[in-house]
């Protein structure tokens, strides 16, 4: 393990390591202080959950509805075609000797196919939050 | 400019996907029976591309793809064994709700493997594998409201997801090990995997992952339950397409790319592809579900075409191509034929809990005789009864691998061959010697169009084996260009 | 710069955890985490080899596989939800159909 340690890369990480000591004595120091600083009352009210100002009602761990997670899906699939994009953009830009006009066809055939399942979705009622 | 005529049949196909989504969708429930109509016309147009331009050679988008009579050869199997389980299922999706969610995946999964056949670099390979799979993934579990059948998507979702991740893997070494994903690429780069242990690591992972899809013997176990809980033309489908895409992959893979350390890798090959059969066959003796006991000789169909990496002349190759071409037939046939005896038993509302039970297949050939003379030939063809497929492209392969010196592999394949007949014979005796309980079914057409075009199929090259000979050859040419 | 061989390393451990899990675990869930810790190590690899390499493609590849994976999980998650609709439950002891 010594080339490890007499390795440049450990000396490359000593700007790491001072942020990983200084990030992990902060919070107990502010949280010290507030305690020490701030004060405090101790009522019935105080312990109740907070629900932005409204009476809190029902608890708090109800089940989704599954319509959730069909959403979630949905959102995660798009969300990574969408990543195709980038690359394709780094190329179009840089003098990569691409011929655009061949990168653009080739970009919309993709986005096209893209709005079929688009379509499949809506059609399908997949993105109506309620079904009646 | 790429010669987009080339690529036409994938393009067909894709589209053809498209469409029937959207008319599927816009149409409303009425009336989806049309889109069989459309997918099989696909299908059709498709096949005929590919026929028209079977001796086509080219390579396409910066060297990715590859036309050329091995991708040819396969997209043809693959495309008839589409077309059958699209004939098949006009009657399976019959006043179904999700007609055209079944056929575009049908559809897309027949477009993923025919890329994977004419890949010519390990990322078309993999995503076109993957495409594939996933659709295949939402095909097995199609009957959702069938606790049997999203059980065996969800055991082939899990298998299939660990054998990407080791696929991913393998692949990932080679490219580090290699500097490229070019097939032909890594071919000239060998020397740095034959003087490095990453390379045996590469293999290990590259033979598990394919070895799922293939169900070579210890990666088998999910095929008996994905065969058996999936619709029957899902698991013809499965058995004889999907799998056919692994073969040609690793085909592409091992002797292609990897031929310099074949000496690895045909060693582990000889030992799973004997243990396959034998366990395949033995296994399959015991099976009352007729479903179960294809699918068990479907692994053990795999033992045999695996016999091709072992012993590597372009014969044994040869027969290895013709094999799964012959296999695609009598498989899918086979499945759609027990389809047919499920639509009868579910007609009767017989008390069954597995309704492809051995007992229901009693007497059939007085209820369904043109579904029961089918099967029958489909089994004895994959058992290699002359004159049929199976005993032309056994012969080619068994022949060769003597040739070879090799002729241990051969006495047990060919004792294996002989187990097979045992349960084979089982299921014809059942069909014929048993009596019927109950009237005389009327087939149903599209069922019987589906048989007789692998009845057709399984004939053509049985009694007249050259042309099909002649392009497989030509298919096992373009593997062992390299050698 | 960071030697090969330690992405090499992590990548070898998150595979091995992941495999790991997918032997051991009974939910399905957790097992599809498992398949996605597998490929994202494959991912690892393929970046830290095309770094090396100087060559794009790995990079490419690793956008690629990540995107499968998004649709495999799709799926996957869309046939657990099947299941669970139907039992109740996606612990795959249950899952005793189809046996022989």
């Amino acid at each position: 393990m010594s080339g490890i340690v007499n390795s440049d890369i450990v000396y490359s990480y000593i700007p790491v390591a001072v942020f990983l000591v200084v990030a992990l004595l902060m919070p107990p120091m502010t949280m010290l202080i507030v305690k020490l600083l701030s004060p405090r009352s101790t009522g019935a009210e105080k312990y109740s959950t907070y629900e932005s100002g409204s009476v809190p009602t029902g608890p708090a761990r109800i089940q989704f509805n599954v319509e959730y997670y069909l959403y979630a899906i949905a959102f995660v699939l798009f969300d990574i075609e969408v990543l195709f994009l980038y690359p394709w953009a780094m190329i179009y830009r840089g003098n990569t000797g691409v011929d655009t006009t061949v990168a653009v066809v080739e970009m919309l055939v993709f986005i096209f196919v893209l709005l079929f399942g688009y379509a499949f979705l809506w059609k399908k009622g997949a993105l109506k939050w309620m079904k009646n | 400019m790429v010669d987009l005529m080339l690529l036409a049949p994938e393009i067909i196909i894709a589209l053809t996907g498209l469409i029937v989504l959207m008319i599927g969708i816009f149409m409303g429930s009425s009336s989806k029976n049309v889109l069989g109509y459309i997918a099989t016309a696909g299908f059709l147009a498709a096949l005929a591309m590919v026929i028209g331009n079977f001796s086509a050679s080219a390579l396409m988008f910066s060297d990715t793809l590859s036309v050329d009579p091995l991708s040819q050869f396969f997209k043809l199997v693959f495309l008839v064994v589409a077309l059958i389980v699209s004939v098949a299922s006009i009657k399976y999706t019959e006043d179904n709700t999700d007609t055209e969610i079944f056929y575009a995946l049908v559809l897309f999964a027949t477009f993923g493997m025919m890329f994977v056949a004419s890949a010519n670099d390990l990322m078309v390979l993999f995503v076109a594998f993957e495409l594939a799979s996933i659709a295949t993934y939402a095909l097995a579990g199609f009957e959702k409201k069938n606790p049997r059948s999203v059980e065996a998507s969800m055991k082939y979702l899990l298998m299939g997801a660990l054998s990407a991740a080791l696929l991913l893997m393998g692949i990932s070494f080679v490219y580090g090990a290699t500097g490229t994903t070019s097939i032909p690429g890594i071919a000239q780069n060998m020397e740095v995997l034959t003087s490095n242990a990453i390379g045996l690591l590469a293999i290990v992972l590259l033979i598990a992952g394919f070895g799922f899809k293939i169900a070579l013997v210890p990666f088998h176990m999910w095929a008996p339950d994905t065969y058996q809980g999936s619709p029957s033309v899902v698991s013809a489908l499965l058995a004889a397409g999907s799998k056919k895409m692994a073969f040609v992959a690793a085909f592409k893979v091992f002797i292609v790319a990897l031929l310099a350390i074949q000496a690895d890798w045909r060693m582990a090959f000889a030992v799973l592809s004997v243990v396959t059969m034998t366990y395949g066959n033995v296994v399959a003796l015991s099976q009352r579900s007729v479903k179960r006991m294809l699918a068990y000789s479907s692994v053990a169909q795999a033992g045999y075409i695996s016999m091709a990496f072992v012993v590597l002349t372009p014969m044994a190759l040869t027969g290895g191509i013709l094999y799964t071409l012959a296999h695609g037939f009598m498989k899918a046939g086979a499945f759609i034929a027990t389809a047919a005896v499920v639509y009868m038993v579910i007609k009767e509302k017989r008390d069954t809990e597995i309704p492809d039970h051995l007992d229901n297949f009693k007497g059939l050939g007085k209820k369904m005789p043109i579904t029961a003379l089918c099967l029958t030939v489909f089994v004895l063809a994959l058992a290699g009864i002359p004159p049929t497929a199976g005993y032309m492209s056994k012969f080619i392969l068994f022949s060769s691998t003597i040739q070879s010196g090799m002729v241990w592999l051969a006495v047990i394949a060919i004792l294996n061959s002989a187990l097979s007949l045992y349960y084979y014979a089982r299921l014809v005796r059942y069909m014929y010697a048993m009596p019927h309980e109950g009237e005389k079914v009327s087939e149903p057409v599209p069922y019987v169009a589906a048989l007789l075009i692998s009845l057709v199929g399984v004939l053509a090259i049985g009694l007249w084996p050259e042309p099909f000979v002649e392009i497989a050859m030509q298919a096992a040419s373009v593997l062992v260009g390299g050698m | 710069m960071i030697p090969l061989n330690w992405y090499l390393a992590l990548s070898a451990i998150i595979f091995s955890i992941g495999l790991y899990g997918f032997i051991s675990q009974k939910n399905g869930i957790r097992i599809l985490m498992c398949v996605e810790l597998m490929l994202n190590s494959a991912n690892i690899n393929l970046v830290a080899f095309s770094s090396y390499n100087d060559d794009m493609s790995g990079q490419v590849f690793a956008l690629f596989s990540i995107a499968l994976a998004a649709a495999e999980a799709a799926i996957g998650f869309a046939i657990m939800m099947s299941i669970y609709r139907m039992r109740d439950a996606i612990n795959l002891d249950e899952l005793n159909l189809l046996r022989w």
